[in-house]
């Protein structure tokens, strides 16, 4: 009885709602045109932590909220904003235990959190982050409302498409008439918007509704698994293949929705590492004819594709635009990609070095197969290193041709010479055999910690100021964590060395 | 004779065969790991470095300080021993001569871009033509203006402080800082003029003004040589005013006229009614009374002007010179004027309220809950903002504190700073002299002038997506027109211009700043660079070709 009240009460809730079906809505925000959906699931995901709320899909929540100060939309449901910061709490006067606060709350709190924003001015600290956080969420919540955050696209009379916010239509008397009946307004612009200017911007809808890095991990694992227990079997590297065309095609469908290579932020250097270690273990597997570099670049996809899935708060998934001297740009295409496949080729390194020093200090191993292991992750250093120094010059033939010069002694840049340097000093202790196997799988999986410095710290914690100290961010939690991981399972596995069986 | 050849040649056969260990030593891959170390934790130190100090002061301390250059130069030892010492070539070593042979090219390539290449920015605002041409290093600027000569001094590129003890034509250069911020210091005054000494009212104060959400520090002060302090400033809609302290009792008298004289020679104030004087109307309506002082009237009309009315034969005027002048309280009634005399506060609230400020007490104002407190006062000291060295501070990409350079000068055995935030102009044996510190600086042989300044944005936003500079070049052999965008650089005679950044004036009128570069290192840089690639992708194939022929032996 009570669940068939609740659906009715849903129902009618929805019936007259003028925002169902406007997923393929084509709209712009941030320089960007792009399906309601993909701008709505962001922002209402930024300002609740969830993509949903209460079971209503994020256009719908969105679109609602935005034509609410104009029509009757019944009641919204409650958009509960979940604090962490202890100062922030105290200032919003939270009880102790409680982690929500409701949007309407939160909007009472508004004047206090401009006060202390400008009380906190000259600091720089974790308070000031959430601060801005809390606010900036709070400003989202406001500019959806008022109906300023997305521009619809409504056809002139030349037959060209005018993009203007919901909010200045329906304050302009020639558009009056339209709250009235805004489902046929929605639907007319929205045809009128395909048919000027066609339906590609569809792609995105398609490659984020296809939660293709979901099953991706799914499909990874069980790799992994099946090259682990079929060890003579050719089906594994097939299934490995097929991975990498699951992999290429939505790497390719992102490339086509925005129209420049995968590695112009986080996110997509994540992506593109995670495809290139797969790609670049196969090829070195099949030199070598050797199917452990597989099972480390599917480790190290594995965990790509894990921090492309969980990790939002450190990588944004969304497209927008680049800043210029990014654009149009054959040398920093060639130099990302090829910095990227050489932390690709360290990272095969690094998962082999690992697995090694489990297995030596938590199972058993003979001297011959111990030495044939570390020569595999020799290999992935070689092509690394190869990588690294001709993606560090290329990105001084780029820095030349943007700006004039070679090289800057610019933190990221610096960072990628260090990394460079510590992978060379192995190679050049290993080549003379000055530093032994016992030292070299810990330095592999140290140096590693070298890398993610230049790949993460350089932006996460670099960048952010160090005077901070406000490890708050999820980048530096990330980066932190891992190397005290990292030097954890060094210290361990080298305290709890098994003796080597001879063969 | 002979033994003495034999301890000789004993002697440098030691010496040599030292020196050959020595050089074996650099030789080796052992020494190769160190000293690569070694240079990876001074880059480390130096990117923590630019995080904390910023890109200027991290290039003088680490990248460009004369230790990072010996790491560098044993690092060149490094290699360049190691490949003397695996000489003659051998087929196995290809890559790895290639590879190092590589390393030593952009190694020199690098120098030759470092001791004579040119990178610097030019700052060009719409329709106004330059060739002046920014680079990093510091230069002090002497302009003689009697004949409009200009002497430039090249300061030290140093991150710390640094004494320079040189001197032209009486002028000597002292301390320079290259990054400082200023301090207050209160001082007494040295070498004082005689007409100085007998100087009055010469206090100065730092108060603080604070409500609940806004605070700052200001000083004030009336000595006339406290420049950088003024008596009078405004914060928002209120008006401070710092004047003599006796001034402060005729703010709270009771007098009806609303007028005070100040007597700048006895240093004593009075309201007409102190001294039983009669505030009359005159017949054109103008209020009026007369002062008399030593068995002189001085007449005055309040509402024109605030001096004595004087008669010099034709007509009265007002005479600027007397030690007696008027003014209206009333004037301040109608907008928020703060009055301050050192220890004491004044201002209108509905009545005048005259209060006595102490340390540590603060005294409550009628604008937007604003309160008061006096943090210091010196009543024969002037304040003066002594330049310190400061290490830069960086906060979010952007430094907050020490960009200024100092640097001290004496000129005739007084002390004076130079900042780069503010030029000084001093006489020098009746010549004026002008101080500036900026940049060292370049002529271009050809003119640049922006016609046009183009910006894109993105779509519905106000992010730049492209920057455009129209220029007109003029050389002698007349002008020509270039367009210079982002990849899209102008070359010529040597010199390559790129689109760096842009600006907005205080008109809002967008300017660009262009990239100057000259490179004569460029082309060893390339082909290192490309010897290092190639080389050790052959190095690691030649090495894999010949793992395998052992491995496979040991497996028969």
């Amino acid at each position: 009885m009570k669940t068939i009240f609740l659906f009715l009460l849903s129902t009618s809730l929805f019936a007259f709602s003028p925002c169902e079906g406007l997923d393929d809505l084509a709209i712009q925000q941030g320089g960007r045109t792009k399906p309601l959906y993909v701008h709505a699931y962001e922002k209402i995901k930024f300002i609740t932590g969830k993509s949903k709320i209460q079971g209503m899909n994020p256009t719908t929540l969105f679109c609602m909220l935005s034509v609410s100060n104009y029509t009757d939309v019944g009641k919204l449901p409650t958009f509960m904003i979940r604090i962490d910061h202890v100062d922030t709490k105290k200032l919003l006067e939270f009880k102790e235990d409680q982690k929500f606060i409701s949007i309407n709350e939160l909007q009472k709190y508004e004047d206090k959190i401009r006060l202390e924003l400008r009380k906190q001015r000259e600091n720089e600290g974790s308070f000031k982050k959430s601060l801005n956080k809390t606010y900036g969420k709070l400003f989202t919540y406001k500019d959806i409302q008022t109906g300023t955050n997305w521009l619809l696209p409504i056809l002139n009379n030349d037959n060209k498409i005018d993009w203007l916010s919901l909010n200045s239509l329906l304050s302009n008397p020639q558009y009056a008439g339209l709250v009235r009946n805004l489902p046929s307004f929605f639907d007319k612009i929205k045809n009128d918007y395909k048919q000027v200017e066609g339906d590609s911007y569809l792609l995105e809808l398609f490659y984020y509704k296809s939660n293709i890095y979901r099953i991706s991990i799914f499909l990874v694992v069980l790799n992994i698994f099946l090259l682990v227990v079929f060890r003579n079997s050719f089906f594994p590297i097939a299934f490995a293949g097929f991975n990498v065309f699951i992999q290429l095609a939505a790497i390719v469908l992102r490339v086509m929705i925005s129209g420049r290579a995968p590695i112009t932020n986080m996110y997509e250097t994540v992506l593109f590492s995670g495809f290139g270690a797969l790609v670049i273990a196969m090829i070195i597997g099949h030199i070598r004819k050797e199917r452990v570099f597989i099972i480390g670049g599917l480790g190290y996809n594995m965990l790509c594709l894990f921090m492309l899935v969980f990790a939002n708060g450190m990588l944004t998934r969304e497209i927008s635009p680049l800043v210029p001297v990014l654009r149009d740009n054959f040398w920093l295409s060639t130099h990302v990609t090829t910095v990227i496949l050489s932390y690709a080729a360290y990272a095969i390194a690094w998962v082999l070095a690992n697995i090694l020093l489990f297995k030596r200090s938590f199972g058993t191993l003979t001297k011959k197969d111990y030495r044939y292991q570390s020569d595999i992750i020799y290999s992935s250093l070689k092509v690394g290193t190869v990588l690294l120094a001709a993606g560090i010059i290329l990105g001084g033939v780029w820095a030349d041709y943007s700006w004039g010069r070679f090289w800057g002694w610019d933190p990221k840049e610096t960072w990628s010479a260090i990394a460079l340097l510590i992978y060379l000093a192995i190679l050049h202790g290993k080549y003379t055999n000055w530093i032994k196997d016992d030292q070299f799988i810990p330095a592999v999986a140290a140096a590693f910690m070298s890398i993610m410095m230049a790949w993460f710290g350089v932006n996460y914690i670099l960048a952010t100021g160090l005077h901070s100290y406000g490890f708050s961010e999820g980048g530096a939690i990330f980066l932190g964590t891992f190397f005290a991981a990292q030097t954890l399972i060094i210290i361990v596995c080298q305290l709890k060395r098994n003796e080597l069986v001879s063969s | 004779m002979f033994t003495k050849t034999r301890v000789y040649e004993n002697l440098t056969t030691n010496m040599w065969n030292k020196i050959s260990k020595l050089e074996r030593y650099i030789a080796s891959a052992k020494f190769a790991v160190i000293i690569i170390l070694i240079y990876a934790a001074y880059m480390t130190v130096g990117t923590f470095f630019e995080s904390y100090y910023g890109t200027d002061y991290t290039g003088r301390a680490i990248y460009k300080h004369w230790g990072f250059f010996f790491v560098q130069g044993l690092i060149f030892l490094s290699i360049f021993y190691a490949l003397l010492h695996r000489m003659p070539p051998k087929k196995r070593l290809y890559g790895f001569y290639t590879v190092h042979i590589g390393m030593i090219i952009l190694f020199c390539g690098s120098y030759v871009t470092y001791f004579a290449g040119i990178d610097g920015n030019i700052t060009l605002k719409v329709n106004e033509p330059s060739r002046t041409v920014n680079l990093s290093r510091d230069m002090l600027y002497i302009t003689d203006h009697s004949n409009s000569k200009e002497v430039t001094y090249l300061l030290p590129y140093s991150a710390g402080e640094k004494y320079i003890n040189d001197e032209y034509e009486g002028i000597k250069l002292k301390r320079f800082y290259p990054f400082s911020k200023d301090e207050l210091k209160w001082i007494t005054p040295a070498n004082r003029t005689p007409s100085q000494k007998k100087l009055t009212n010469t206090h100065g104060s730092q108060y603080m003004i604070f409500n609940d959400s806004v605070s700052q520090e200001f000083t004030m002060s009336l000595h006339p040589e406290a420049i950088d302090f003024p008596a009078s400033s405004t914060m928002g809609p209120l008006k401070i005013n710092y004047l003599p302290a006796p001034l402060m009792n005729c703010f709270g008298s009771k007098d009806s006229s609303g007028y005070i004289i100040w007597d700048s020679v006895e240093n004593v104030c009075f309201t007409p009614s102190d001294r039983g004087i009669e505030v009359k109307t005159a017949s054109t309506g103008k209020t009026f009374f007369v002062v008399e002082k030593n068995g002189m009237l001085f007449s005055f009309f309040p509402d024109s002007t605030p001096w004595p009315l004087e008669f010099d034969g034709k007509e009265l005027q007002p005479a600027k010179d007397s030690a007696l002048r008027v003014f209206s309280r009333n004037l301040f009634k109608t907008e928020p004027q703060l009055f301050l005399f050192g220890e004491g506060v004044a201002y209108f609230d509905d009545e005048w309220i005259v209060e006595r400020l102490e340390k540590d007490k603060t005294v409550e104002l009628p604008w937007m809950g604003f309160e008061l407190s006096l943090l210091h006062h010196e009543d024969k000291k002037m304040p003066l903002l002594e330049p310190t060295y400061i290490r830069p501070i960086q906060v979010n990409n952007k430094i907050i504190q020490g960009e200024q350079r100092s640097l001290e000068i004496e000129v005739q055995g007084k002390t004076y700073w130079v900042k780069s935030t503010n030029p000084i102009a001093l006489m020098i044996n009746g010549k004026r002299y002008s101080f500036f510190l900026g940049n060292q600086s370049l002529k271009l042989p050809y003119e640049l002038n922006l016609s046009r300044f183009k910006m894109d944005t993105d779509p519905g936003t106000n992010n730049p997506a492209s920057y455009e500079s129209f220029v007109n070049v003029f050389d002698k052999n007349g002008v020509e027109k270039s367009h210079v965008y982002m990849n899209n650089p102008l070359k010529k005679d040597g010199f390559t211009l790129y689109q760096a950044s842009y600006f907005q004036d205080e008109n809002g009128n967008y300017g660009s700043v262009l990239s100057v570069n000259f490179d004569p290192g460029r082309f060893w840089k390339y082909l290192g660079s490309l010897l290092i690639v190639l080389g050790s992708a052959w190095h690691f194939y030649i090495r894999r070709s010949q793992l395998k022929v052992p491995a496979k032996t040991a497996a028969v």
